[in-house]
């Protein structure tokens, strides 16, 4: 026993002489809203995946297929670039979709660590999200999950690709996303 | 007489107190360990009463999760620090945290506890150590990026899901050495092993499907479908029913192991990952990563009869059931 504790306390050592290095770790983001209209009225702002008018960064869309698992959107964004999603699960009665980004272009090049280095318009990898809505009486909770990790997909990120450029770009698609459904569901 | 009686019953009394005093803590077990990867910690929770009992402090983003056979000690696999950590299961204090490569995740214990597998995502290959003085003995070359780990109930075998491979490697653990490599679905993540040996079961995240291999031959019986992104796996009520976690699907699998058919989707908590069978092997425990929640099945009835909170980004992928 004592060997391991002192192994242990060696180790220790070790560690804190280290900078950090490693490979990502998935991040999660979680927007609510309370919405005063009733839910089918929600619901049929959002419902068609092929319909993204409620959501501000989003120029046009074009969809090919309905809205059954395997369809796909692209996003062309007002600040320029595309985002490519796939439909991954519809449930007209439990008002919820959800999808999966499968292709973003890309923003700009830099270099880092000495390679060329793609920074995409959303600076993330392997997204999910989902969107529910939520019944309550008179009013709505609408509900937009998101998973995924940064864009970086090794060690040591640049600035444009590392967690906090993820968190803070999914966090103000969802926030803006829902804000602006409330607004139009309200009038 | 009866001042007697009344003198034993106090005497017991006073010995039962004190033995709840000094025995710290209650030991009622079992427990299950769940890494909470985005908090850095490890929840443990008390089987009996369903709560956590105690959360301990686990830095570098910690994953994977095994327990020895004997529950004294809990490994957990933490990617930014580069190795796993050690943790004692009655002071409930990180003993210990052992460096090995840059991407551990996958950890397995061996079933005489040993020796502890990590496997490394980043340099393929899996480490294998002794647990008396922490030493690598040995990196055995697997497939690309290696994630679950499973070892035979007679320690003879480590079988390892190699991700990007689309593979399981099958390694003799008395030569270290990869005896056989069988091909599986699209992206193989967890998996395990039935109670004989006999059968792997393979959770392939993306084709949506677990392979099942017959573990001595190392050949696919069989592809059963699930849900959208299995991740984990594993069994119960000796063995005939396998449980799978759809990670995109906020659901948990049923498979009769017999027909080789999905017989029940349950709805559990957002993103479930890991996964692990109560010592009862009745009860099914899942991890749910976006929710931080731990869902408890009965595998009777295929339904969620608890949900634990527990912390940000529970991930628990391994066994994670300890005494």
């Amino acid at each position: 026993m004592k060997k391991v504790i002192l192994a242990g306390s060696a180790a220790l050592f070790l560690f804190s002489g280290l900078v950090s290095a490693h490979g990502p770790v998935r991040q999660k983001a979680e927007e609510e809203i309370t919405i005063n209209a009733p839910a089918e009225k929600v619901w049929s702002i959002i419902k068609d995946f092929g319909d993204l008018s409620w959501l501000p960064p989003v120029k046009s869309v074009t969809v090919n297929g309905g809205n059954t698992k395997g369809a796909t959107r692209v996003l062309t964004l007002k600040d320029g670039g595309t985002i490519t999603e796939e439909l991954k699960k519809y449930d007209e009665k439990a008002l919820s979709y959800a999808y999966k980004i499968t292709d973003i272009s890309t923003a700009k090049t830099i270099t880092h660590s000495g390679a060329e280095e793609k920074v995409p318009v959303f600076p993330v990898d392997n997204y999910a999200a989902s969107i529910d809505v939520t019944p309550n009486g008179d009013t709505t909770t609408v509900s937009w999950k998101a998973g995924y990790y940064r864009a970086y997909m090794n060690n040591n990120p640049p600035a444009e690709m590392n967690e906090e450029a993820a968190n803070t770009a999914v966090t103000s698609v969802l926030k803006s996303g829902l804000e602006n459904l409330k607004a139009l569901a309200e009038k | 007489m009866f001042p007697v009686n009344k003198m034993t019953v106090a005497m017991l009394v006073a010995t039962v107190f004190l033995s709840a005093l000094v025995s710290k803590p209650a030991a009622a077990g079992p427990y299950a360990y769940i890494s909470n990867q985005l908090d850095d910690s490890v929840s443990i929770i008390d089987v009996e009463q369903a709560k956590v009992l105690n959360t301990i402090a686990v830095p570098g983003k910690p994953a994977g999760i095994a327990v020895s056979p004997d529950g004294r000690y809990c490994y957990v696999s933490t990617p930014e620090a580069k190795g796993f950590a050690v943790l004692d299961t009655q002071t409930h204090q990180l003993l210990n945290k052992v460096e090995v490569s840059d991407g551990a995740l996958g950890i397995a214990v061996a079933p005489d506890g040993k020796r502890v597998y990590v496997a490394d995502w980043y340099t393929n290959s899996v480490a294998v150590l002794d647990v008396s003085d922490w030493q690598v003995i040995k990196r055995i070359a697997v497939g690309e990026s290696p994630s679950g780990l499973i070892i035979s109930p007679n320690n003879r075998w480590l079988y390892v899901a190699n991700r990007l491979s689309n593979s399981v490697s099958k390694i003799d653990l008395n030569t270290l050495t990869i005896k056989d490599t069988v091909q599986v679905g699209q992206h193989p993540f967890g998996l395990t092993i039935d109670g004989r040996g006999e059968r792997i079961y393979v959770a392939n995240v993306q084709s949506d499907d677990v392979t099942v291999v017959d573990a001595n031959r190392m050949q696919p019986v069989a592809t059963v479908k699930v849900n959208m992104l299995p991740y984990a796996a594993t069994l119960a009520l000796n063995d005939s029913r396998l449980f799978v976690t759809n990670q995109d699907d906020g659901s948990v699998s049923v498979v009769d192991t017999e027909s080789l058919k999905e017989i029940a989707l349950i709805k559990v908590g957002d993103k479930p990952e890991g996964i692990s069978t109560h010592p009862d092997d009745r009860h099914v425990y899942v991890a749910n990563w976006f929710d931080g929640t731990v869902s408890v099945i009965d595998g009777k009835t295929l339904r969620v009869v608890d949900t634990i909170k527990t912390g940000e980004g529970s991930r628990a992928f391994g066994q994670f059931f300890g005494k």
